[in-house]
């Protein structure tokens, strides 16, 4: 038997006040007047004689009333088949691991305050213990072994990821929903910094009968510089590579700080700056004439180290290659330049100064040759009215070969020649090519990296982008080639952006122009980034010049075949299953610093750096805090039973407090006769009449 | 001529004095008590203690043949019984208890001052009628009011007048008011005593004794309420002396039965010490009728030459 609500047990004490009532109160309080007290004095021990108790079976019924009625408050019930153990509270330690910890001694404050809970938790409750990151991982399942909870908290380690609690509080939650009934909290142990609020994971609801408490590590909000973001600024013309190269440092504190900010390329001081950084405030720090080395260079930027020094360094691969150029291709020439999608992708790719009007070669498709095909770095296909055969045939052999294609399903598509030529080879099919209905982007892959950079709303809110007509596509049934990865699909759920591999390629399927006939979007801040990133996403071989920790990075990408090994920046040899893949496909690197890839043809470098947003230590409010978790309503608990008969079975078990209630009933009856009979005879002795019998 | 009546007492009950507290009037309540009483006896109490003729009555059986009139029945051949009036040179004092104690009851008994009061006022009612001279003593640990005995019209209204203004005394020490009593009584004669004798043994028997050596024909009323007896509390409490204020926590459950065993030795060791010295002891419960202590009173006093 368990109970729901064991804490009204504690009711049961109530029993002994009577008891030590009694003990107390050994002076009785009536007075009695008496003829003479002569006899009485005489008599042995007249004070401190105790009163027994006298009435046992009254006592009895009264006090098994009492407790019975105790236990019904306490709501007792049978466990099911099945549900063994303990049922009483279930614990989970959700400890924040992400980069911020390092800070000062968070981390090791959030280990020892785990373990002070571990040791702290009630006897028989079931502890759990999860780390979290933008990465959840479950160190301990529920389970009653406090070694095994201790060992987990003691295992836990400080990654370089951000900060995700709705993340970490649904995967809490998701333990939570094995657990039978009885207390759940959920400890969250960490910093709350406000950069740990991601708005893109869904809204956190608590379940009734879920509490989640608060552990603080972080005294204030702590005093941090760091290096946030490095942009190589190049043109493809230039001798040496990248021309440029901006440093973003912010000073995340209240007051203005001082700091040498130096530059080395290939592990060679190159250049160092003095640095006067405002309170609470990003400065822009440009390098020049870069050193490189053709092929990949190891480019590091560092600040004197502080508090949080992982930081304060920036690792980057520079390559020096000669740029190819991003080819477009238009179904007709435009009348009007709103008509035209080559104009705004040129206008949007212009807008980053490593590209040079050379690189962007704009042809019809009736102009374009498989030569053009086969010399660009990306191709964006716009409005294909219908495509030649042999310059389709010349479009799947470079994706094939690692190419990337992005094809924009405008107004002029002809659906026939689609469904007819590229619809079946990539597994889509036009149902209809011009749906004129207003919408909006929804369900966006924020986690892919063609969205991650507009995963803040703050910054990028896709909801501004109005549709007024697009393709309506649909997905074919799955073959032998991979299946098309769904990016994002407009609000009545059709597909809108599409990520298909062939080959060793890639191709962005969109359902929608890249003009202006159709959509907002180029009109709109989004597009020239989103353009920069569709590039960046399907671009054949090139590696950026770093990632951050947790990205997936392609290892296919880098170089026809598999790589016969990769080193993490320490120099440790890594193995499947630790942060490679276990197809050797993909490396999900989780320390910072410069991993090199060994290929039978050379080897290749990709520089990570600590995850985005953590460098700000700033402290949510208190209401911030608060607004962590809400309460979810009870429409929503009786939606969350997922099996009726089981609901029904466990409600069955949970009605045993009617049947103790209705024994207290018949108790207090039984209680009113006995006393009736006992005590209305000592009434009687003590001389308590009534008026009529001549009372005292 | 002296002649003693033998009195017996008779099975049925007389009022009970919870009901006769009824009665407003001390005279009445007495006369009721009395004449009822004496309604009930087969013999008159009072024929035969003079010389003087009174009357005749017919013969009835059970009559002392000795007061039947043979000439008279030797010329009318019928059967007669001479009565005289009678004369007294007895003197009779009720010696009444009025400490704090005396005005103890535990319902739905009458106080045993009360009840003193209705016996005392019977007594004295009694005795008029059999031309005894009557006196009244109240005391508490001294003498409170002294009414000598004497025999003379208006002498029982005196006496009843100065028991309805009773008023509750203080503590009681018998043993010395006996003691200054003894000192007013000179005369010999019938000494009633009413009280709850909440006096040691050794104390009380030192002053009855000192009354017996003055000839004084002792008769002791020792009254009881039901309760100091049987003492039925069963709850604890502090019980508070009537006298002194004195207060005694109990636990009557643990204690009822050595307080009950305390009373018994008490009691007996009083009765003991009266009839070991010829001292007629009769217990009184206050909830008895008045005419268990008549019956008393006048056995003892038909011992009387």
């Amino acid at each position: 038997m368990s109970f729901l609500s064991p804490w009204f047990l504690l009711g049961a004490l109530s029993l002994v006040i009577p008891v030590l009532i009694h003990l107390m109160r050994r002076e009785p309080r009536s007075r009695i007047p008496f003829a003479s007290v002569v006899f009485l004095r005489r008599l042995p021990e007249p004070v401190h004689k105790r009163r027994r108790l006298r009435h046992w079976l009254l006592f009895a019924l009264r006090a098994m009333a009492l407790l019975l009625l105790v236990f019904a408050f306490a709501r007792p019930y049978w466990r099911g088949h099945g549900e063994g153990g303990w049922s009483g509270t279930a614990l989970v330690l959700l400890v924040d691991c992400s980069f911020s910890m390092r800070y000062d001694a968070r981390f090791e404050r959030a280990r020892a305050r785990a373990e002070e809970i571990v040791a702290n938790a009630p006897p028989g409750a079931r502890i759990s213990v999860i780390g979290f990151s933008t990465r959840v991982d479950v160190r301990a399942p529920l389970s009653r072994d406090r070694a095994s909870a201790r060992a987990a908290v003691r295992a836990l380690r400080p990654t370089f990821r951000a900060t995700d609690y709705g993340r970490g509080i649904q995967a809490a939650l998701a333990l939570l929903e094995q657990a039978e009934e009885g207390g759940k909290l959920i400890y969250l142990i960490s910093d709350f910094q406000r950069a740990g609020q991601r708005s893109a994971a869904p809204e956190v609801r608590l379940p009734r009968g879920v509490r989640l408490v608060p552990v603080d590590v972080a005294p204030d909000d702590g005093e941090n510089r760091a290096i946030v973001d490095v942009r190589a600024l190049g043109r493809a013309t230039a001798p040496r590579g990248a021309e440029r190269l901006l440093v973003r440092v912010g000073n995340f504190h209240r007051a203005a700080a001082s700091t040498t900010i130096r530059l080395f390329v290939n592990d060679r001081l190159v250049q160092q700056k003095a640095l006067a950084l405002r309170p609470d405030a990003l400065t822009t720090v440009e390098f020049a004439d870069l050193p490189l080395d053709p092929g990949p260079n190891r480019v590091r930027v560092e600040l004197d180290p502080d508090g949080l020094p992982d930081d304060d360094r920036f690792f980057l691969i520079l390559r020096r290659e000669m740029p190819r150029p991003v080819l477009v291709l238009e179904g007709a020439r435009s009348r009007a330049l709103s008509e035209s999608a080559g104009f705004y992708v040129r206008q949007a790719l212009l807008a980053d100064e490593t590209f040079g009007p050379e690189r962007i070669r704009t042809r019809t498709l009736e102009e374009a040759t498989p030569n053009d095909v086969r010399e660009a770095e990306v191709i964006i296909l716009a409005d294909p009215v219908s495509l030649p055969a042999e310059l389709e045939a010349a479009l799947r052999e470079y994706v094939t070969a690692g190419g990337g294609l992005i094809l924009a399903l405008g107004p002029r598509t002809n659906a026939d020649a689609f469904n007819r030529t590229l619809g079946p080879w990539l597994g889509a099919r036009i149902e209809d090519e011009r749906r004129e209905a207003f919408s909006l982007l929804t369900e966006i892959a924020t986690d892919h990296p063609l969205f991650r950079p507009f995963a803040d709303p703050r910054r990028a809110n896709f909801s501004g982008v109005r549709f007024s007509g697009y393709t309506v596509l649909a997905l074919e049934p799955p073959t032998s080639q991979a299946a098309p990865l769904l990016l994002a699909r407009f609000h009545d759920g059709r597909p809108a952006v599409l990520e298909i591999a062939r080959g060793r390629g890639k191709v962005l399927l969109l359902a929608f122009g890249l003009d202006a006939r159709w959509s907002t979007l180029p009109l709109t801040p989004l597009y020239a980034p989103l353009v920069h990133q569709m590039l960046a996403s399907v671009r054949k071989g090139a590696l950026p010049p770093f990632f951050r920790v947790g990205e997936s990075i392609a290892l296919a990408e880098v170089e026809p075949g598999t790589p016969l090994a990769v080193l993490a920046p320490d120099g440790e040899r890594l193995h499947r299953g630790e942060e490679v893949s276990e197809d050797s496909t993909q490396l999900m690197p989780e320390r910072i610093g410069v991993y090199r890839l060994r290929r039978v043809s050379g080897e290749d470098m990709v520089a990570v750096n600590v995850e985005a947003g953590e460098s700000d230590l700033t402290k949510m409010e208190e209401a911030e805090r608060e607004r962590l978790a809400t309460t979810m309503g009870g429409e929503e608990v009786r939606r969350s039973s997922a099996n009726p008969e089981e609901e029904r079975a466990r409600a069955e078990r949970q009605t045993l407090w009617r049947a103790l209630l209705l024994m207290v009933l018949l108790l207090v009856l039984s209680e009113a006769i006995v006393a009736d009979r006992t005590l209305g005879r000592v009434r009687g002795s003590l001389g308590i009449f009534s008026p009529k019998e001549g009372g005292r | 001529m002296k002649r003693t009546a033998e009195v017996s007492r008779p099975t049925f009950r007389f009022l009970r004095p919870e009901v006769l507290a009824k009665i407003s009037s001390l005279e009445l309540l007495a006369r009721t008590v009395v004449e009822g009483f004496l309604a009930g006896l087969h013999r008159s109490p009072y024929v035969g203690f003079s010389v003087d003729f009174a009357e005749y009555r017919p013969y009835m059986p059970g009559d002392d043949l000795r007061y039947l009139d043979w000439k008279v029945m030797a010329r009318t051949d019928r059967t007669y019984i001479k009565k005289f009036r009678g004369d007294t040179n007895t003197r009779v004092y009720v010696l009444l208890d009025v400490s704090a104690s005396m005005t103890y009851r535990w319902p739905p008994a009458i106080e045993k001052r009360e009840y003193a009061c209705y016996l005392a006022a019977s007594l004295a009612y009694l005795a008029t009628r059999q031309n005894d001279a009557v006196g009244l003593i109240t005391f508490d640990r001294g003498i409170v009011e002294y009414i000598p005995a004497r025999l003379r019209p208006g002498q029982l209204s005196l006496l009843l007048s100065a028991l309805e203004r009773l008023r509750p005394g203080g503590a009681s020490a018998i043993a010395d008011a006996l003691r200054r009593i003894a000192g007013r009584i000179r005369r010999r004669g019938i000494v009633i005593l009413l009280s709850d004798l909440y006096e040691s043994p050794d104390a009380l028997g030192s002053a009855l004794r000192l009354l017996r050596a003055q000839g004084q024909d002792l008769i002791v009323f020792h009254i009881l309420d039901a309760a100091e007896v049987d003492f039925p509390f069963t709850e604890a409490a502090r019980f508070v002396d009537l006298e002194t204020g004195e207060e005694v926590p109990i636990a009557p459950d643990a204690l009822g039965a050595e307080y009950r065993e305390a009373m018994r030795r008490h009691l007996d060791e009083v009765e003991r010490f009266c009839r070991a010295h010829g001292i007629t002891y009769q217990r009184t419960l206050t909830t008895q009728p008045l005419d268990w202590a008549l019956y008393t009173y006048l056995g003892r006093r038909a011992r009387l030459p």
